[in-house]
């Protein structure tokens, strides 16, 4: 090894010793730097042509922010504010105008004349269908009165959320917002996307609203977001169940009370026939067992007889009438009182729906793809992109083109 | 010359400032023709060799990138294309006169006596190891440097150094 290395320190020392500059180095540094410079003046005599480049530059600028800025706006149709295709946009109005249904679909009156309508048994339909319109006649009447009221402060705010994001990676940030919303206990209702265009419609808990936004927020700058948040007192159709369930358990009240008044009737009928139909049948039997030989007392007693049999049968038939008509009535009142029921079991059931309605928060996430002009054009109005990008263009002219020519010669 | 200052020279070149090619050349030149010298073994195909290295580096300036290697280990690689341009035309054709000016130079009998055993040693290695070993002791190239000059890998050049110079040994104690 170490003989190695004294070799290796030989051949260092040899290396040193042939190191040496050519026969007549000057003279072929000389020609090389020739080289070089004509290399350079050729390069000067053939300079990189600026002033095309300098047009072509700002003049692509000018047709591009002419074209993209004037022509394309004026071609879509003036009244047409938004740039979303139809299918993947709705405007407040039609949001708006799409809850309002959708509440209304799912009201009293609606669900009522539904249940009514539904029914196979045309029996109750008949029977539900009056109460059904004099419901409505009420609702409608205490609508008008709810909408003018103030005395009721208590508040029902039911929160629609929307926001418009434009981005480059419209599939990528779809994908990214449907796992925020599932992360937030949401519920996803619809879906569309494509390279330009992405729409989410969901549904989270109130109380993740905050949270979610922040975390959406945070994901873009605040000029690629739009957000809007509603919120709609639902008051008046808490007030509408309210009222319609004190009505309903009136209604309720009444009914037991007319069936236990039609019991009650029926038995003190129940119990005077029967009395007399007895004081009838002791006569009879009085009758029957009564010895005499007068034959003016036997044709006596069996007129009376048959006078008495007449009168217990004629009391029988009574009875079976009351008896038959009671059944009847009693029937009637029952099913009243069971659609009764069902009505304050399904208003029970609205009431429910509608403070669970309150609690989630409806939502629409609309996604646009956004081009780089646009994007620039967020951040700086078109004449001082004209302007900067002018100037731009000069300093680079003055900074680089003329010292490069300077520099070259 | 430092890495650094080396591609600083070759930026102001770059930039087209004349003296630093000049700087350049008077620092790698010396090494570069010994190369050549040794390993063409003819002073006149060495000059000319050295003029065209030196032109096709210039010529090709913009072209070049550091990624970690010296300038001169670029120049390094283009006279050796160079030298494998000439033999494939002409064959390897050894000339005797490579060793007059070098012993003008040497001044003590024992660095004359020290460099005949190593030319003689020299003399008797293969080809390869010839050439790795004028890379390492003469230009004083790196083993990344020569990796970079030869296409192989940095460790195979410390080998391949290493087994040149055991093999030398091996011819000198003989």
């Amino acid at each position: 090894m170490s003989r190695q290395k004294l070799l290796a320190d030989k051949f260092k020392t040899w290396g040193k010793q042939q190191v040496t500059l050519p026969p007549n180095s000057e003279a072929k540094k000389a020609a090389v730097l020739g080289v070089f410079r004509s290399r350079t003046v050729v390069s000067v005599k053939k300079p990189r042509p600026f002033w095309p480049l300098l047009f072509s530059i700002t003049g692509t600028f000018i047709v591009i922010l002419f074209v993209t800025q004037f022509v394309l706006p004026a071609i879509q149709p003036a009244t047409n504010t938004s740039s979303y295709p139809a299918e993947y946009d709705l405007s407040n109005e039609e949001r708006v105008d799409l809850n309002n249904q959708l509440r209304s679909a799912s009201g009293l009156g609606e669900n009522l004349r539904q249940a009514s309508l539904g029914d196979n048994n045309n029996k109750l339909s008949k029977i539900l269908q009056p109460i059904t319109n004099s419901i409505e006649e009420i609702s409608h009447s205490f609508k008008q009165q709810n909408n003018s009221s103030i005395e009721d402060t208590r508040e029902f705010l039911k929160t629609d959320y929307g926001i418009n994001i434009k981005t480059r990676q419209v599939e990528r940030i779809h994908t990214r917002l449907q796992t925020i919303i599932k992360g937030h206990g949401g519920r996803i209702d619809y879906l569309s996307v494509n390279p330009k265009y992405g729409s989410i419609s969901f549904v989270i808990p109130k109380s993740s609203l905050s949270q979610f936004s922040t975390e959406i927020q945070d994901l873009f700058h605040p000029k690629f977001l739009t957000e809007r948040i509603s919120a709609q007192n639902l008051l008046p159709e808490k007030r509408v169940i309210e009222i319609d369930t004190e009505v309903q358990k009136q209604s309720l009240t009444d009914l037991e009370a007319k069936r236990q008044n039609q019991i009650e009737q029926h038995n003190s009928q129940v119990e005077y026939i029967q009395n007399e139909m007895k004081k009838y049948s002791n006569s009879i039997y009085a009758l029957k067992n009564e010895t005499t030989t007068s034959t003016e007392r036997q044709s006596e007693i069996k007129a009376q007889l048959a006078y008495f049999n007449n009168k217990y049968y004629s009391l029988k038939q009574l009875l079976e009438k009351e008896n038959t008509s009671f059944d009847n009535s009693l029937q009637e009142t029952e099913t009243q009182i069971q659609a009764k029921k069902h009505q304050l079991s399904e208003l029970n059931e609205q009431d429910t729906e509608l403070l669970n309605n309150v609690e989630t928060v409806e939502g629409t996430i609309s996604l646009q793809w956004i081009s780089i002009l646009d994007a620039i054009n967020l951040y700086v109005p078109i004449y001082w992109i004209l302007i900067l990008s002018c100037v731009g263009v000069i300093v680079f002219y003055l900074l680089w083109g003329r010292r490069r020519m300077f520099d070259q010669i | 010359m430092l890495l650094e200052e080396e591609l600083g020279l070759v930026a102001q070149a770059k930039a087209g400032e004349q003296a630093a090619i000049g700087l350049l050349w008077d620092d790698i030149t010396p090494k570069l023709y010994g190369y050549l010298v040794k390993t063409l073994k003819d002073r006149q195909l060495a000059d000319d060799v050295l003029q065209d290295t030196w032109l096709k580096a210039i010529n090709a300036l913009e072209s070049f990138r550091p990624k970690g290697v010296r300038f001169s280990a670029w120049l390094f690689v283009i006279a050796r294309n160079e030298c494998r341009q000439h033999w494939r035309k002409n064959g390897r054709e050894v000339s005797i006169d490579e060793d007059n000016e070098t012993q003008s130079a040497v001044h003590s009998p024992i660095e004359l006596t020290n460099k005949i055993t190593l030319d003689t040693v020299l003399a008797q290695l293969p080809i390869d190891d010839h050439e790795i070993l004028c890379l390492r002791y003469i230009s004083e190239l790196s083993f990344n440097e020569i990796a970079h000059v030869l296409e192989i890998s940095a460790i195979s050049a410390r080998v391949r150094t290493h087994r040149a110079l055991k093999r030398a040994n091996l011819i000198l104690n003989k």
